[in-house]
């Protein structure tokens, strides 16, 4: 009976949350359990469970990326013009990984190296990606066309999320990172005390760098797959998802100040976010209303979350 | 000790950043001259003070917000929604325009609390908190103006936007001036303006000095939404107009005026009159970059670039006046 209780006691706030939403719109639509209805919401929430891994990196390590949103938007749309120009899609998937991949290391050498605050460098590259992602575009949005490329993204015979298995993919590979190689565990040593870590021989200076180009590297990819389910490159797509990444970060346990923290536990504040974002369209609220409420409520839940991460920690 | 170091020309290490920001400015004017020769006409000099005046106010309550803790990056968003219910106040229920006034101040005050209080008293970083106050205050900017235009105020109203004192002095610059002195004189003469900069350059040490700092901060945000709230009613007097995303624009030049003027990022030193520079500066570039025609979508870019550059050679000086300092 003790082992029962503790394996309760072990499963997150935020999922017993998740779990509460779901049962209650199921009460309020019979559409919502529906098989059909759960595979529509694993597509949608899969690109933001890779962005906000990479989020989660950065932020046990200390740091923070308000870039990333512009990271997405930039790498998609150098997806999109590749394969409009008629580059294979291999070589287009590596050229979104690669342009996600060095905007996260022109941010890395500016904060690791120089020693700028993370927020303003990403708030300024942020400007900057965008500024490259409009100019690219010409501001409207880039179609995707290549058959075989949206099936990356598409709900094969209406059942198979091959979005969201992409996705698991990567975020199973983030996970792999994190615990089985020396990012992963300099990561930890950096967040949790930098000085430490440099003094007893870690390069912090290249770990840190490292932590936002790989970041950077995740948006890429996670780029890769939006781009394939939405079939078309917005030059604004990213707006606000470097937001939602950082608030499922936090609902999903880690801490911003002390190097604590796992991806693992950022699926379930994803989970939460998604769960909520179709909610709304369940309880019929007009889309006007949406970002208000969105915003209002992960607010809500991140102030709750720090409060219990807090009594955690005095623990 | 013998006083302070001269280090260059003479001047005292601290002066020299103060230096190396006017010749920024006067290289910029400068090259706005050979740009367009009516670049230093009157007319337009008084148009870029004009318009630099939304921005000093804005960078008053986020100088003071950084100074004693972190910045505000939901003051572009209080400024819309203050302005938003001012007009709405004003054109759909006739209420007289001071009340409209008040009720924005109101507003705005009250967004700037629940900033401190999350900041405080909660213990989120004050970048991730008021981020994340941002898309909400927007969403419901949105929600209440319903993506529609409101325009054409009353006159009075508009007078504090357009009016003309003496034949000379825009009403926006006297506004400006006004709480530039106020905002001075808040931090450099009284005790919380003190007490503002103790908790920024370390906030241990000032609680265990006996100050409260989580009412300082609290008194930082709340001041910094007041001002979010004057700069909301002076543009919508200025523009006769508001829409929902008015302060989407002002989000990164605010942060470039207030670093440019010299506050540090990290808390604890800098100033409102620098902030002024800085808004001068911005001001000018983005009087540059009209008269030379660079497309809207390099905006954010180049001041993001410019922000970027400013905190680096920032940060680069005072390196090395430290270095400086220490090898004496």
């Amino acid at each position: 009976m003790d082992r029962v209780i503790s394996v309760f006691k072990r499963i997150p706030i935020v999922l017993w949350f998740v779990l509460l939403l779901v049962i209650v719109f199921s009460f309020i639509s019979e559409h919502y359990l529906t098989m059909r209805n759960l595979v529509i919401l694993l597509q949608q929430g899969a690109a933001l469970l890779v962005v906000a891994s990479a989020a989660t990196f950065v932020i046990i390590s200390g740091g923070l990326d308000l870039s990333l949103g512009s990271i997405l938007t930039l790498s998609g749309v150098t997806v999109a013009l590749s394969l409009n120009a008629g580059v294979p899609i291999p070589i287009a998937i590596l050229i979104g990984a690669a342009t996600g991949f060095a905007c996260g290391a022109i941010n890395g050498v500016l904060i690791s190296y120089s020693g700028l605050q993370p927020f303003i460098v990403t708030l300024g590259t942020q400007g900057v990606f965008y500024g490259f992602a409009l100019v690219m575009t010409d501001k409207v949005g880039v179609p995707v066309s290549n058959e075989s490329f949206i099936f990356l993204g598409s709900l094969v015979n209406k059942i198979i999320p091959m979005a969201f298995i992409c996705c698991l993919v990567i975020y199973i590979f983030a996970i792999f990172v994190q615990d089985r190689t020396r990012l992963g565990r300099y990561l930890y040593a950096i967040g949790g005390n930098m000085e430490g870590a440099r003094l007893s021989g870690i390069n912090t200076r290249f770990w840190k760098w490292l932590v936002y180009a790989f970041a950077g590297f995740l948006a890429g990819l996670a780029a890769v797959v939006l781009v394939a389910r939405l079939e078309v490159a917005d030059p604004l797509v990213g707006m606000k998802w470097e937001f939602e990444a950082i608030a499922a970060t936090i609902l999903g346990g880690t801490s911003m100040n002390i190097g604590k923290g796992d991806v693992k536990g950022t699926i379930v504040g994803v989970a939460l976010l998604t769960v909520i974002r179709s909610g709304l369209n369940v309880i019929r609220i007009p889309s006007l209303w949406q970002p208000a409420i969105i915003g209002a409520v992960i607010i809500l839940a991140i102030v709750f979350q720090v409060g219990i991460t807090a009594k955690e920690m005095k623990k | 000790m013998s006083g302070e170091r001269k280090s260059f020309l003479g001047l005292s290490a601290s002066a020299l950043p103060a230096l190396s920001r006017l010749v920024v400015f006067i290289a910029i004017v400068i090259l706005g001259y050979f740009i367009d020769s009516s670049f230093l006409s009157g007319r337009n000099i008084s148009n870029n003070i004009t318009n630099a005046s939304i921005l000093i106010v804005l960078g008053i309550g986020q100088t003071i917000a950084i100074i004693t803790n972190g910045p505000d990056l939901s003051s572009g968003s209080i400024m819309t929604i203050c302005a938003v219910v001012a007009a709405i106040l004003m054109k759909n229920y006739n209420v007289n325009f001071i009340v409209a006034i008040l009720s924005a101040l109101f507003l705005g005050g009250a967004l700037g609390a629940l900033n401190g209080y999350m900041i405080a008293y909660v213990g989120i970083p004050s970048f991730i908190s008021t981020y994340g106050l941002q898309w909400a205050v927007f969403g419901f900017a949105y929600v209440i103006l319903r993506g529609y235009v409101l325009y054409d105020f009353g006159d009075t109203f508009r007078f504090i936007g357009n009016g003309v004192l003496f034949n000379f002095l825009q009403m926006p610059i006297v506004i400006m001036l006004i709480l530039v002195v106020f905002g001075t004189l808040l931090l450099r003469k009284t005790n919380f303006g003190r007490k503002c900069y103790a908790v920024g350059s370390n906030r241990t040490c000032a609680t265990m000095s006996g100050i409260n700092s989580k009412t300082v901060i609290l008194r930082a945000f709340i001041l910094s939404g007041l001002m979010s709230a004057m700069a909301g009613i002076l543009f919508i007097a200025r523009m006769n107009a508001v829409q929902a995303d008015i302060g989407a624009a002002y989000l990164l030049p605010v942060l470039a005026t207030v670093y440019m003027g010299g506050t540090s990022a990290s808390g604890g030193e800098g100033g409102i009159l620098g902030t002024v520079v800085g808004a001068l500066i911005i001001t000018i570039v983005t009087n540059c970059m009209n008269l030379l025609a660079v497309p809207s979508e390099w905006r954010d870019a180049i001041i993001g670039v410019l922000i970027i550059v400013t905190v680096l050679l920032d940060s680069i000086v005072k390196k090395r006046i430290a270095r400086r300092q220490t090898a004496v």
